[in-house]
């Protein structure tokens, strides 16, 4: 069975790529907003990881992750910006409790392998993109 | 009467406020190119992958007219298009190769544009006043400080077409209209919050008023309180806080607009509405006295 996966992002032409490269691997779900993003995990949750973008227009990418740890704790949270920064990264571990903060361009297929690495929730180990 | 500084050394200030505006946008525009750069490299690896699932569907396609030379049942010619179909994935393909071709052509516009803008933008600091298409130019200071505005708000272009160039130090106007256009956009953060509410709007018109080149840059934001309008343009005065932008915007673009091209700046604000900033520069230079000029013809 594929894992169930979130995107958000506010392109839809990021999001279709992520769509075309990732279908083979995971089943994925996407938001336009941290908003929509919300509502889809209270409709069709709960998903194994949910990837976000940083700076979004209304809700950011930390509010949106830390509004859905308390819906979904469980859901994995990563961060996928083309705003980097270590201030950025910090807050983002801080206030969004992220498992991983990914820097764009990522090819899909890092993502993909990354994913499939975390998912494998026995791994111990914290991994580095 | 406004107070100068002493000494103040204009030429250096100005391309040290350049380059800082430069740097400023930097990180933005690295994300307004990355994040095309994103789609386009995984759409071309999707692409790639197609091929290669494609590849066998190719190869049973051109040994189908031996199938059917030798006589093959119809039904069995049937059934082998339909695994063909089936295993290539035909039917989703069919819509997602266009698709992603399409929105790859559509974000390497997008890169072009912006480094496209950037170049104009950042062009040498000149002393000469040259003649300007003033609508290109805002639409390039637009375009590069994109993710500047974004976020908080959408930006209405409404330009007069017949506009005459102005002649003006090109890099001032940009800063000009750079930091009028950040302004607003900041009015607009301020009022959206984290921005559980709705975008707001920018909308920047330029009009011809008799011998003047009105741009007039609006926000949607709070407007600006009473006990601060005198000083809007004063250096150093700033209602923001340390790391949320310098709030110097209206008193740069008073020096520039003012000092640099005899020009006026004002404002109209209303609490709650928002605030438009209208800027005229004069026309009587115009292009064509300007080029008569150059010739050495007039003086």
């Amino acid at each position: 069975m594929k894992r169930r996966i979130l995107f958000v992002d506010d392109e839809q032409s990021l999001l279709d790529s992520y769509r075309r490269s990732l279908r083979d691997q995971f089943e994925v779900d996407f938001a336009l907003s941290g908003q929509q993003g919300l509502d889809t995990m209270r409709a069709n949750g709960p998903y194994a990881a949910v990837v976000s973008d940083f700076r979004m227009p209304g809700m950011d990418g930390i509010s949106f992750l830390s509004r859905a740890r308390e819906i979904s704790p469980g859901t994995l949270r990563v961060i996928l910006t083309g705003v980097s920064g270590i201030p950025n990264a910090v807050q983002a571990v801080k206030d969004g409790d992220v498992y991983c903060f990914l820097a764009k361009p990522c090819p899909s297929h890092l993502l993909s392998e990354l994913l499939t690495l975390v998912l494998c929730l026995d791994c111990p180990f914290p991994v580095q993109p | 009467m406004r107070v100068l500084i002493a000494e103040d050394d204009p030429v250096s200030r100005r391309q040290s406020q350049k380059l800082e505006a430069i740097g400023q946008l930097a990180p933005g525009v690295a994300h307004e190119i990355n994040t095309p750069m994103q789609f386009i490299g995984d759409n071309v690896a999707f692409l790639g992958e197609v091929w290669t699932s494609l590849k066998p569907a190719i190869a049973r396609f051109m040994a189908m007219p031996q199938l059917l030379r030798s006589g093959a049942a119809p039904a069995l010619l049937a059934d082998e298009i339909g695994a063909m179909i089936t295993d290539a994935d035909l039917e989703y393909l069919i819509n997602e190769f266009p698709r992603a071709v399409e929105q790859s052509l559509e974000g390497v516009r997008r890169v072009s544009k912006i480094v496209r803008a950037m170049k104009d933008f950042s062009r040498p600091a000149s002393d000469q006043k040259v003649p300007v298409d003033i609508n290109a130019a805002i639409e390039t200071t637009v375009t590069v400080a994109r993710n500047e505005w974004r976020y908080v708000a959408d930006v209405v272009t409404d330009f007069d077409p017949n506009l005459p160039a102005v002649v003006c130090l090109a890099g001032e106007f940009n800063q000009v209209i750079l930091c009028l256009l950040v302004n607003a956009a900041h009015a607009i953060k301020d009022v959206i919050g984290d921005g559980s509410q709705a975008k707001g709007q920018i909308t920047i018109t330029t009009r011809r008023q008799e011998n003047m080149a009105e741009i007039r840059i609006s926000d949607t934001g709070s407007g600006i309180p009473e006990a601060m309008r005198d000083r809007v343009f004063d250096p150093f005065f700033t209602t923001r806080e340390a790391g949320r932008g310098t709030g110097q915007g209206p008193a740069i673009a008073y020096s520039v607009v003012a000092q640099q091209h005899n020009g006026k700046i004002r404002f109209e604000t209303e609490l709650g509405k928002g605030t438009t900033f209208i800027v005229q520069f004069p026309l009587e230079e115009t292009a064509l006295d300007h080029e008569l000029y150059e010739k050495g013809l007039i003086r």
